[in-house]
């Protein structure tokens, strides 16, 4: 049987095709994205009313509890992926591995993220700095003597790391522990970089005294800990893409 | 589309002893081909290694020259597998029309609407409201529809009723085209039988042979009689007589028995491969 040949069977990457793949995994994500656009509008409308109603450290632990919430949901918001139904399907479909990739991992890392920040933002645009998450943020960085930007970016790092590593989990996994799998994979990221955070400020510590130096000691933690972090990132992400390109079946 | 296996091999990462196929060689042309085996005989392996859904340990799968593996979209849309273990992951087919089928160009919305139809099934249920053998048609009829110029049917009248049998039988002769590959692999021969036009029998994840129903009807005989014939390759009673298969003697053609066929496979095997190597 001679076949059709059309744009959505060239062997380059094309952007319509992408659209295609992205309308083949939206019965996976559709309800997910609905529901996390709910939960970070619902957390910032309770942080909103809870600034102009409550004590300022009920704020300062609402901010918190609030952001843990959320680096737990985009953590694992590849678990999405860890349906059992149809993955000889998804292999199948006839899209290049590089658009099933750009689907997948830009929904975890770039798409969710910017679902669940997206109320902040708002807000913020509309506040200014009497925001309360910028006020918690900023009452932290100067108790703790900590840089907003190296903090940032290392929080950014370590929330992708997690979310890539759970998709990765999530991906070359079969059957049904492709969930215990995704949860395991993200905790044990949070997990060591918890550790690692430790070891590392006792280090840097121990040889501010033995030297002497004065050393700003969350500037450098955080720089310190942000290349492990782009290193980790890129390593999952090569790791996820190698998953979803080759996953055997 | 033409199949080409070139010394395929495969073993799974958990049997790293035990190949769950070996040194396959065979070229498949158009036509719809039986693939027969027993059970863990390497017929769903093979299926999936066609499908570009598992890479070969060695050797290589070719799908009009080009390796499935590599599962480009030219030949991925040219491809599709149903089975048993191949689950839809839409709710329903009429969801599996909206994003699936876009992906292939040759799918006929008629042509599925017709299956279905027939089958007595709506597109739009919800697939998981469907019973085991409703949910198996609905993926067949979806399948067949796609017209994909290799189609791999992997147990299709598996959980199917008598009727629904034949209708697929009917289905599946009426809605694949003369150019088109389709390999059907199944447990129950006589449910399908009489319009391949090539079989695939792999025994113990080795393949015995892979030939058109012509070569073999051109090199064996197959027959029944009160006594086997001397001769006979392979013989077993049948209500008071036997069924045989021998070595081609004649010009007369004869109907192939399917079932004598797969035994003989099993238990003369090389007196079998003798005949059908002459």
């Amino acid at each position: 049987m001679k076949q059709t040949r059309t744009l959505s069977n060239t062997d380059r990457t094309t952007w319509s095709r992408i659209a295609m793949v992205w309308k083949f995994y939206l019965p996976y994500t559709r309800r997910k994205l609905y529901a996390f656009a709910a939960i970070s509008t619902l957390i910032e409308v309770c942080i909103l009313l809870a600034a102009d109603n409550m004590p300022k450290e009920t704020v300062n632990t609402l901010v918190k509890m609030a952001s843990t919430l959320l680096t737990v949901l985009i953590g694992c918001s590849a678990l999405v992926f860890a349906k059992p139904k149809g993955r000889e399907l998804q292999a199948m479909l006839p899209a290049l591995g590089t658009e099933k990739c750009i689907v997948i991992v830009g929904y975890v890392t770039i798409i969710i993220p910017l679902i669940a920040v997206a109320p902040t933002v708002i807000s913020y645009v509309i506040l200014g700095d009497s925001h309360p998450s910028v006020l918690t943020l900023n009452e932290n960085a100067t108790m703790d003597n900590i840089h907003f930007v190296p903090a940032f970016v290392f929080s950014l790092l370590l929330l992708e790391g997690m979310a890539l590593t759970c998709l990765w989990g999530v991906i070359a996994c079969r059957g049904r522990a492709a969930m215990r799998n995704g949860l395991l994979a993200a905790g044990g990221v949070y997990l060591a970089s918890m550790m690692l955070t430790a070891l590392t400020s006792f280090c840097i510590g121990f040889y501010a005294a033995v030297t002497g130096k004065d050393i700003q000691i969350s500037d450098t933690l955080f720089q310190f800990l942000s290349i492990i972090c782009a290193f980790y990132v890129i390593f999952a992400l090569i790791k996820s893409c190698r998953a979803i390109k080759r996953g055997q079946y | 589309m033409e199949i080409t296996l070139k010394d395929l091999n495969y073993r799974y990462k958990s049997q790293r002893q035990q190949y769950a196929l070996q040194d396959v060689n065979a070229t498949i042309k158009p036509g719809i081909h039986l693939l027969l085996g027993e059970n863990g005989a390497g017929k769903t392996t093979l299926l999936h290694l066609i499908a570009g859904l598992l890479t070969p340990s060695a050797g290589e799968c070719l799908i009009d020259g080009a390796k499935s593996c590599h599962r480009l979209p030219s030949i991925l849309s040219g491809v599709f597998i149903s089975g048993i273990n191949i689950d839809f992951p839409m709710r329903s087919i009429a969801e599996m029309v909206k994003v699936h089928a876009p992906f292939y160009p040759d799918f006929s919305r008629r042509m599925l609407d017709e299956n279905l139809a027939a089958f007595g099934i709506d597109p739009s249920t919800p697939l998981s409201s469907l019973s085991t053998g409703n949910y198996q048609k609905a993926k067949v009829a979806y399948a067949l529809a796609l017209r994909t110029p290799v189609l791999l049917l992997d147990e299709p009248t598996n959980g199917l009723d008598i009727e629904s049998k034949k209708l697929l039988q009917k289905m599946v002769a009426t809605n694949v085209s003369d150019s088109q590959t389709v390999i059907i692999s199944t447990h129950s021969v006589s449910d399908l039988e009489n319009f391949y036009d090539g079989v695939i029998d792999i025994c113990g994840s080795r393949l015995q042979y892979a030939l058109t129903v012509n070569e073999i009807l051109d090199r064996l005989d197959f027959g029944k009689a009160n006594t086997p014939p001397p001769d006979a390759i392979y013989a077993e009673p049948w209500v008071g007589s036997f069924r045989f298969v021998s070595e081609k003697t004649d010009e007369n053609w004869s109907d192939i028995d399917w079932e004598i066929l797969y035994m003989a496979a099993r238990k003369a095997n090389n007196k079998l491969l003798k005949a059908l190597n002459r």
